[in-house]
């Protein structure tokens, strides 16, 4: 598009060939042996186990437990206090995971997916259709991506929460296309691309089963670095009402739901807050690590 | 070099008609019912019938994206629908308010950032460095809205240094404007914070690294003179393309914030036309953010390749 | 009884009295009419005050006492907080925070109270014919708008022509047509209605508010008011306006109800609750229009803020389809209304802050209302029964409704309520413009949008002076609102001679019986009125909210 690098910092093209099992667990150890990382991927599996099992975490049912007293500040009772329903917050915290857990990986396998297989075919193919889609790309690029949701949502008539998942998903894709595309650029010259083609085999299998194992490696990383701003998205977009609705537990949809109380009642929208901003932080912190194991 | 400004000027042209079309695009896949939508819910069914009658809302698809199109080259964005009112009249002080904001948070946020991106790589690897990336990571990853709630709660209801709306009332002067554009603002600054820092911060690691740092070191150059003269320049080359991007969010990426804190911006004024599905009024105020981020990016594109010998003198295309 | 009084009785029943005056005249020496329900009927049939001072007097009651107000010191301007809106045209006003704007400098015929009498405003005085199928006002006169004129008959023939014209959201049509409405005389306004209607002062009040009175020569072009400058007769005039936004109001001396104390009025417009209420509590604004009692609730016993609650007719639909699905049996529907312990749900979700309902539209302050119809209670033996009777043991259905306000902790606690009952209630929460959008877009909108075709839907209604508007639009037949599809032709035809009788006792017979037809056929589940609510700075003086969401500022002061 310009002379500028790309709206965001796309790690550079990782020219990893062939991996051998070794040098894939090898990576792996390192990874578990980042702190960070491992500070990371303990966060998420507790997110993750409250989002499987609320039934084992909550102490109140986050739904229906409506008889407790209503608007109580935080106390060792109700540690996150109680909403204006009569609701346990901490209980509503915990159970709250479970949407989000759910659609932003969602949102980002959808854009991975669509946006592999769109850079698969403008680094392949090159020439107009390489052209053309990526003026498209850039079009589209010039919205902000909150615009772009609200347009999409909107045109398509629903906000449940699949459609903000497609929304994601397909505001994604550009991105992740352009990175991938840049991968398969360089592997498109090596010999074994060649030798395919000499072979006769038809494009879609060379792209797929020739190219696309040796540009995992940006992939991952991109999935990763998605899914910190997939959880962001499906946040903010749920906060403004497009997305689940109250009273879903679901976090964004909480502090949706109260923040107008937030003086005097905070602990309503705090908790919430904090619990978006951790998950956040740690799928942050796994996608650095995993982006400095793999350029090593 | 003006060679290569007239092709990026093209380039923005062709993305901005690309961009037209898929606005228009996207609007129409919703035909909706334009006399309910300006009568609204209660209204009965004869009315809206009339209504639907008197604006005439049925012409082929190809005939309405050109009266758009060719309206838009002629400077005349539409019209709202529940507001009946030009599209412009609407957009022009929305805005004016975001551009408001953006330099704002713009004056605030740059400075600030470039500087702690600078302080943590030249002290690489210490704890200044860690302590700054750590909290540039966390202030990163909440939602702006989760960050603005937080800030309105402290500076705005439990200490009341700041006012917790956005939006100055009429005719305040210029200091009163900009207090109450600060919560906003220091908002926006704190979520971008991390991101500007990181890639000023990358960037000056690559370039106290790289030959003509020490080249200038081993001249026996200070210091300060080295990191001013030589590395700042290249070391802000990728945090130029950075903030340009930043800019045409903050322009019209602040739904969010806007929202949170009621000023009347663009990004509000697209959500509330989303919400009423008041289409015209939707798709201008659309194109009319991707038109800022378009001149944005330009002017980000000339301002680097201006910077960059490489690009000056044309040996890297 | 002294002579004087009986003497100005007979002389009225002699002369200025009609039949129906005489009607009520008598109901209330005979004792049949209380003293509140007398103010209501006599002010609604235009009795002067006189008069109805003369009435009590004959038979033996106090006379009326005129509230003094408090005392306010002239001069400041308030800062008034409304939800952002839509058109400010009068025709097409179908919202709140674009009729609280536009009912500033706008005013109406007459005034629905909120005790729910209609009192004079710009017409002082009004009289039917002998079956009410034909209205005579009087106007006020020196009625000053906005740019100087005096406000007469021609320039209230000429709006009432606009707001029955084509694309009007009045909803007046139905009721006159544009060559029913005349001028007979400078100060005399004739209506011509297509069917008798006792009630039709009413329709002439703040509550239908589109129908604000403006001059003659810019009511001629629909569509013309806000560009001209929103020229009323009310206490202020607009300055400027920048639309969807604020707008600031200036003072209108030659007021008729006297200098307002106010110098101006600066509006803010806010988008989603929250904002407004933060900037209520920052002292940004000095007056939100309207908080949910939730939102209210902390502003309550704070010293820098005022309170105020209204009980008003307001209240929330749970209407079910008597027609088709899981809901049709009327049995299965008594069996939720059942499960509802309607005093706890409204101390939970309202804080308290209105009043239980009996599943029909008649709101205990209507003098309609019969008072001796039995309260339904929480019953869940009973609802459990109804329901195996009916062979619905495994009920399951979906709530929809929209994200405002309370709505989805109204459908929750009805979803925790039916759960004691063994019903499993899933809720779906739309936004607003799913919610009361044709699905999909483009479809016929009667045919295909939720809030009117989905099983069960939960809708809030605005206040009204009367329970006409409930009635022929939602529980008619014929009703464009009918979200549960009742057609009943009984309680069609006893609902058709409510609407004609102007008097109270048929009126009274009429809501009874209706009252128990609802009651066993529950096509709608109203558990309870809701009271308005809404909080102020408390340097505001005087200020007393209007359950539609006007502002009425004419006499409110700032400390």
């Amino acid at each position: 598009m310009s002379a500028v690098a790309a709206p965001e910092p796309t790690p550079t093209p990782v020219t990893a060939r062939s991996e051998s099992r070794a040098a894939r667990s090898e990576r792996l150890r390192l990874l578990l042996r980042t702190p960070t990382v491992l500070i990371g991927v303990l966060v998420i599996g507790f997110w993750v186990f409250c989002a499987l099992f609320p039934g084992i975490v909550c102490p109140y049912n986050p739904i229906f437990d409506n008889q407790l007293p209503t608007s109580e500040p935080p106390s060792w009772a109700y540690p996150f206090g109680t909403d204006t329903n009569g609701r346990d917050v901490f209980s509503r915290v915990l159970a709250g995971s479970r949407s989000v857990l759910l659609i932003a990986p969602a949102a980002v396998i959808i854009g991975t997916v669509l946006g592999t297989t769109l850079g698969l075919i403008t680094g392949y193919f090159r020439g107009v259709v390489d052209d053309v889609t990526g003026r498209f790309i850039d079009a589209v690029l010039a919205l902000p991506l909150i615009v772009t949701a609200i347009l999409i949502v909107t045109a398509v008539g629903s906000s449940s929460r699949w459609v903000v998942a497609l929304t994601i998903g397909l505001i994604f894709t550009p991105v992740i296309s352009r990175t991938v595309r840049a991968a398969v650029l360089a592997e498109a010259e090596l010999d074994y691309v060649q030798a395919a083609r000499l072979r006769g085999e038809r494009p879609p299998y060379i792209m797929f089963s020739e190219i696309l194992p040796n540009v995992l490696a940006p992939i991952v990383v991109e999935f990763t670095v998605r899914l910190g701003y997939a959880i962001f998205a499906v946040a903010t977009l749920t906060f403004i009402g497009f997305g689940v609705q109250p009273p879903s537990p679901d976090w964004a949809a909480q502090i949706n739901q109260y923040y107008t109380f937030i003086d005097p009642y905070w602990w309503m929208t705090l908790f919430p807050a904090l619990a978006i901003a951790s998950l956040v932080v740690s799928v942050n912190l796994v996608a650095d690590g995993v982006r400095e194991v793999y350029e090593r | 070099m003006t060679r290569f400004i007239l092709k990026r000027i093209g380039l923005a042209l062709i993305t901005l008609f690309l961009l037209s079309v898929i606005v228009f695009a996207i609007s129409t896949i919703l035909p909706g019912n334009v006399g309910r939508s300006v009568l609204g819910p209660f209204a009965t069914q004869e009315s809206v019938d009339a209504l639907n009658e008197q604006l005439g809302t049925n012409r082929p698809i190809i005939e309405q994206y050109w009266d758009w199109a060719s309206g838009l080259v002629q400077g005349d964005l539409g019209t709202s629908l529940t507001l009946q009112v030009p599209a412009w009249d609407l957009l022009q002080p929305a805005l004016e308010n975001s551009l408001k904001l953006a330099l704002v948070a713009f004056l605030i946020c740059v400075p600030v950032s470039i500087v702690g991106g600078v302080i943590a790589g030249l002290r690489y690897g210490g704890i200044t460095d860690k302590g700054i990336t750590i909290a540039g990571i966390s202030f990163a990853a909440m939602p702006e809205f989760v960050t603005g709630i937080i800030l309105i709660l402290i500076f705005g209801i439990w200490l009341g240094w700041l006012p917790v709306t956005a939006q100055a009332p009429e005719g305040s002067n210029l200091l009163t404007q900009v207090k109450y554009l600060l919560l906003p603002a220091l908002t926006l600054t704190l979520v971008l914070f991390g991101y500007i820092a990181r890639i000023t911060r990358a960037g000056m690691i690559d370039a106290l690294d790289s030959d003509y740092t020490r080249t200038a070191y081993l001249k026996g150059l200070p210091s300060s003179v080295v990191v001013r003269k030589h590395v700042l320049r290249n070391a802000l080359l990728p945090t130029i393309a950075v903030v340009a991007v930043q800019v045409g969010y903050l322009v019209g990426g602040l739904v969010a914030v806007e929202v949170l804190f009621n000023y009347q911006g663009i990004g509000l004024l697209i959500y509330e036309s989303a919400r009423e599905k008041d289409l015209p009024l939707l798709t201008a105020g659309v194109l009319v953010v991707g038109i800022v981020y378009l001149i944005v990016t330009l002017i980000a594109d000339i301002l680097y390749a201006m910077l960059n010998p490489r690009i000056r003198f044309g040996t890297a295309e | 009884m002294d002579r004087n009084t009986r003497r100005t009785v007979e002389e009225y029943r002699g002369t200025d009295a009609g039949s129906l005056e005489n009607n009520l005249i008598d109901e209330l020496v005979n004792g049949e009419l209380d003293r509140q329900e007398f103010l209501q009927r006599a002010t609604m049939f235009g009795l002067s005050v006189g008069a109805i001072g003369a009435l009590l007097r004959y038979v033996g009651e106090p006379e009326l006492a005129f509230a003094a107000s408090e005392a306010v010191r002239a001069g400041g301007t308030i800062r008034v907080g409304l939800p952002a809106g839509g058109s400010l045209e009068p025709y097409l006003l179908n919202d709140g925070g674009a009729l609280a704007l536009a009912g500033i400098p706008g005013e109406y015929l007459t005034f629905t109270n909120p005790q729910a009498k209609v009192v004079p405003w710009l017409a002082t005085g009004w009289k039917p014919n002998k079956d009410a199928s034909v209205w005579t006002f009087q106007l006020r006169k020196g009625v000053k708008f906005h740019n100087g004129k005096e406000m007469t008959s021609a320039d209230v023939v000429a709006s009432m022509k606009q707001y029955v014209g084509k694309g009007s959201n009045a909803g007046l049509s139905p009721f006159f047509d544009a060559s029913g409405v005349s001028a007979a005389g400078k100060y005399t306004v004739v209506f011509r209605l297509k069917a008798p209607l006792g009630a039709f002062p009413y329709l002439m009040s703040q509550t239908t508010y589109q129908a604000i009175i403006q001059p003659a020569s810019i009511a001629a072009t629909p569509g013309a008011w806000v560009k001209s400058g929103m020229i009323g007769t009310g206490a202020f005039k607009l300055k400027s306006l920048v639309e969807k936004r604020s707008a600031e109001l200036v003072r209108h001396t030659a007021y008729w109800g006297g200098r307002p104390p106010l110098d101006g009025v600066k509006v803010t417009y806010f988008t989603g609750s929250a904002p407004l209420v933060l900037a209520l509590r920052g002292g940004q604004i000095d007056l939100a229009m309207q908080l949910s009692p939730q939102e209210a609730q902390p502003f309550k016993n704070n010293s820098k803020f005022k309170y105020y609650a209204q009980p008003t007719s307001a209240h929330r639909q749970l209407c079910m389809r008597t027609d088709q699905g899981v809901l049709r049996d009327a049995r299965v529907r008594r069996a939720v209304a059942l499960a509802i312990n309607r005093p706890q749900q409204l101390g939970k979700v309202m804080l308290g802050a209105g009043e239980i309902g009996n599943d029909t539209p008649f709101w205990k302050q209507f003098a309609s209302t019969d008072p001796s119809i039995n309260q339904r209670k929480q019953n869940i033996q009973l609802a459990k029964a109804l329901l195996k009777a009916a062979n619905a043991e495994n009920l399951k259905f979906n709530i929809t409704t929209w994200n405002f306000l309370d709505h989805t902790d109204h459908a929750a606690s009805i979803q925790a309520y039916a759960r004691e009952a063994g019903i499993e209630v899933g809720l779906e929460v739309m936004d607003v413009s799913k919610y009361y959008d044709s699905e999909p877009a483009g479809a016929d909108y009667a045919t295909t949008t939720p809030w009117l075709n989905r099983t069960c839907s939960l809708t809030e209604y605005g206040w009204r002076g009367v329970p006409n508007l409930y009635l022929s639009r939602c529980y008619m037949a014929t009703g464009d609102w009918n979200a549960s599809h009742y057609k009943n032709p009984k309680f069609d035809a006893i609902s058709k001679t409510y609407l004609e009788a102007p008097d109270l006792p048929t009126q009274r017979k009429a809501t009874k019986q209706m009252s128990g037809i609802l009651l066993q056929d529950t096509p709608v589940i109203t558990d309870y009125f809701i009271n308005y609510t809404t909080a102020s700075s408390s340097k505001v003086k005087n200020y007393v909210p209007e359950g539609i969401s006007h502002v009425r500022l004419a006499k409110v002061g700032l400390a």
